[in-house]
């Protein structure tokens, strides 16, 4: 009697609010990928990035940590099948050598140069919906809840993974996306806050990587300052 | 010497004018040996040759207005005259050769359209594109005249009559009047086509006997060249062929022999083939003027249609086309499109048509668009595949991302659509191409082994890190930070320098540091004492 319950609750469809990573079942781990970072994929459910979605990453300003973030699930992805990792409308161009040092594959990198909005979410989704991309990242602060639906069905049906990185003040905006995410620099490093994880509880994470941690002390000469005046 | 010549004309043998062949020629040797039928080398020829009395009319008048009153009016030596009329205006008197007056006189109804020689030639010539369906070997002579040599086809279409059929149905659904004759050789199927259509002389042996009762008329020569035949009493070409060889060459011209020789087969008739046309040019009328662009791009889906069994006939695909809007009182629009190589379906272009317009301002609406195809190349096919594990196949693959570049860059430009390309350099600014997508699956490997197998082991037992992030151009740390904003240094300094070689040698300490928020990769110049900061990347 109990056996028959169990199974049920085991089903797929059945959504048990609470169980997060640590609990997942085999067959839920496929529709995830693994962020790289411990702390992160406890946080989520099934223990990683959800999949041919759409996910939202805001920050204040370029350089916070924003691609450090995703790195090794995009490089998870490249090695799982063919296609590119396509650019739209990012703020700098990314560097071809630290790409390589977070192991992707610098000669699948498409970069798309769109500055209008309706640009931006064009290029994303016919290269969301053509099939050819593994996971799309999009720098875009305009989109109602329309367009990221829209986005969310073409990396569904395309296969692919939609990222779009935000300003902060988009937080209050509604949107479609199945993960969105705020980060912070905070004293130990950046903090993640996912205040909308569907299937899952919004969780705030301190510090989701020691990002000094590998790094060799400050070489300092006696000319150099550590803290520079501005 | 002089059997071969007799047996060619045997039925005349009795008549005097075949004596004096001989007699006539100062040298008889060398002179009779030209006599000897040509010896046909290879397979027997089998020329058809269709006469369009009618073109002018057809290639001016439509099939629907064929039925009023109606003619070609052309200038001929400063007279407007009468070049064709229609069967109901020709039944009321009105004939080609006339003087305008003279047919305005016999009927005042009478519609007249201006001859356009260039019409005729476009008409003929579509005719022969026709025609390539049956044969490679389409031959156009004069103005009305279409050769097929068609022995070669007969087998894959069962048969001369089969093909006939085919092809004489599809001339009069055309509209076209056109009559047949068919003989081994082009002339005669041409002159017999004209005189005696629906002669079918399938060998060399029979030419004589059809030919023979043909009159000069026919032959299109001059008239005068005519007349004087006439005055020597001969107005067949039978009666032609039995004068004295030298002397006809003398009178007539050794020209008119030759063509003589060549109708009969024993003098070579090399003719230079009709070539399908290498550049897709077609225009089209809209009915009215349209201002919509979605309208417009449904129009132009008919021209699209034509140039896609244009390239599909050549098996070729199509490199550039361009379109042209006119408009009535401004200039016209041009667009260029580039569709790619894997992309040769007209729904892909006409989506690249949609975006190409998206941008575009119409000065006014458009009455007309034209569409010039001139770059092709040869069509590469691919197998299609079943996708039966539900993973796409790698030429399916590859289809879909030639399709989404070009999509891109239809939109966006061509520029803007770009992939990186590691090179073998150590200074941050060089150590990164921007090259288009194609080119950087080609010749990453150039720049990549260097990287992963010398420089990525230095960095990683260094611990050195690359920033994600790299600026277009380094930027003073004030400008891109503030001043207020409090800068720490955490990690460094990495010195990196030299670059004497090609003249931008640098010496330059870089440092990671937080600089608020963010993480950034800074750089003070060694040798300038000045000690400015500046920001060459972020740690995204």
């Amino acid at each position: 009697m109990s056996s028959g319950l169990d199974t049920l609750l085991e089903h797929r469809a059945v959504w048990r609010c609470g169980r997060t990573g640590q609990q997942r079942s085999s067959t839920a781990t496929s529709a995830t990928i693994s962020t790289g970072y411990p702390s992160l994929d406890a946080a989520l459910p099934n223990g990683g990035w959800p999949r041919q979605t759409l996910i939202e990453v805001l920050s204040s300003r370029a350089g916070i940590g924003e691609l450090r973030l995703l790195m090794p699930a995009l490089a998870a992805l490249l090695a799982e099948r063919d296609g590119y990792l396509v650019w739209v409308g990012s703020p700098y161009q990314p560097y071809a050598p630290a790409l390589l040092q977070w192991d992707i594959d610098v000669e699948r990198v498409l970069l798309v140069t769109a500055t209008a909005p309706a640009d931006v979410l064009w290029a994303c989704g016919e290269a969301l919906s053509s099939g050819s991309a593994v996971a799309v990242l999009g720098w875009l602060d305009a989109l109602d809840i329309t367009a990221s639906r829209r986005l969310k069905l073409a990396a569904a049906q395309g296969q692919s993974l939609a990222v779009l990185f935000r300003s902060l003040q988009t937080r209050q905006q509604t949107s479609a996306a199945s993960l969105r995410l705020a980060l912070a620099s905070g004293s130990e490093g950046t903090c993640v806050d996912l205040f909308k994880v569907s299937g899952g509880r919004p969780r705030r994470i301190p510090a989701y990587e020691q990002a000094h941690a590998f790094w060799p002390p400050l070489a300092t000469s006696d000319t150099t300052p550590n803290t520079l005046p501005g | 010497m002089s059997r071969p010549v007799r047996n060619l004309s045997e039925p005349q043998v009795g008549q005097p004018l075949s004596l004096p062949l001989e007699l006539d020629v100062p040298q008889p040797r060398p002179a009779a040996k030209t006599m000897l039928p040509a010896v046909r080398v290879g397979r027997a020829e089998q020329w058809l040759g269709i006469y369009l009395p009618e073109l002018v009319l057809e290639s001016h008048i439509g099939v629907a207005q064929r039925n009023a009153d109606a003619a070609v009016v052309a200038e001929q030596s400063g007279k407007l005259m009468i070049s064709a009329v229609t069967a109901t205006a020709a039944q009321q008197g009105v004939a080609s050769g006339m003087t305008l007056a003279a047919a305005m006189a016999l009927l005042p109804g009478l519609k007249l359209y201006t001859f356009f020689p260039e019409r005729v030639v476009a008409c003929h010539r579509v005719l022969a594109e026709y025609a390539h369906r049956f044969t490679p070997t389409v031959v156009l002579d004069g103005p009305d005249i279409l050769l097929l040599e068609v022995a070669p086809s007969l087998r894959l279409f069962g048969g001369l009559a089969v093909l006939l059929e085919r092809l004489m149905a599809a001339l009069e659904q055309q509209g076209h009047e056109a009559s047949f004759a068919v003989a081994p050789t082009p002339r005669a199927a041409m002159w017999l086509a004209r005189s005696r259509p629906g002669v079918e002389v399938t060998d060399i042996a029979g030419l004589d006997s059809a030919l023979r009762e043909l009159p000069l008329t026919t032959l299109g020569w001059p008239d005068d060249v005519i007349r004087r035949f006439a005055a020597m009493g001969i107005r067949e070409l039978g009666d032609c062929r039995r004068l004295p060889r030298a002397g006809f060459a003398k009178r007539f011209g050794p020209a008119r022999l030759l063509e003589l020789d060549r109708a009969y087969g024993t003098a070579r008739d090399p003719r230079s083939t009709f070539r399908m046309p290498e550049r897709f040019e077609s225009r089209l009328e809209l009915t009215a003027e349209i201002g919509d662009k979605t309208r417009l791009c449904g129009a132009a889906a008919v021209l699209l249609e034509r140039l896609a069994r244009f390239a599909r006939k050549r098996q070729r695909c199509v490199r550039t086309m361009r379109f042209g809007f006119y408009a009535i009182d401004a200039p016209a629009t041009m667009r260029t499109l580039r569709p790619g190589i894997l992309a040769q379906e007209i729904g892909h272009w006409q989506r690249l048509l949609e975006l190409d317009l998206e941008p575009v301002e119409f000065p006014a609406p458009t009455v007309l668009i034209e569409l010039v195809a001139a770059e092709f190349e040869p069509l590469r096919t691919r197998s299609g595949v079943l996708p039966f594990d539900g993973q796409p196949a790698a030429e399916v693959q590859a289809a879909a991302t030639g399709l989404l570049l070009e999509r891109l860059r239809a939109r966006l430009g061509r520029a803007a659509v770009r992939s990186l390309r590691l090179t073998a350099d150590h200074r941050p600014e060089r150590a990164m191409q921007l090259v288009a997508p194609e080119a950087a699956a080609l010749s990453t490997a150039v720049g990549l082994s260097p990287w992963r197998e010398l420089a990525l082991p230095v960095l990683e037992r260094l611990c050195l890190q690359r920033p994600l992030w790299l600026l277009p151009e380094p930027q003073p740390l004030a400008a891109l930070f503030g001043a207020d904003t409090a800068v720490t240094l955490q990690h460094g300094p990495e010195r990196i320098e030299s670059g004497w070689w090609d003249l931008a040698d640098s010496a330059r300490d870089y440092y990671i540091a937080q600089a608020g928020d963010a993480l950034a990769w800074l750089y003070r110049e060694r040798q300038s004492s000045g000690s400015r900061w500046y920001v060459h990347g972020l740690f995204g």
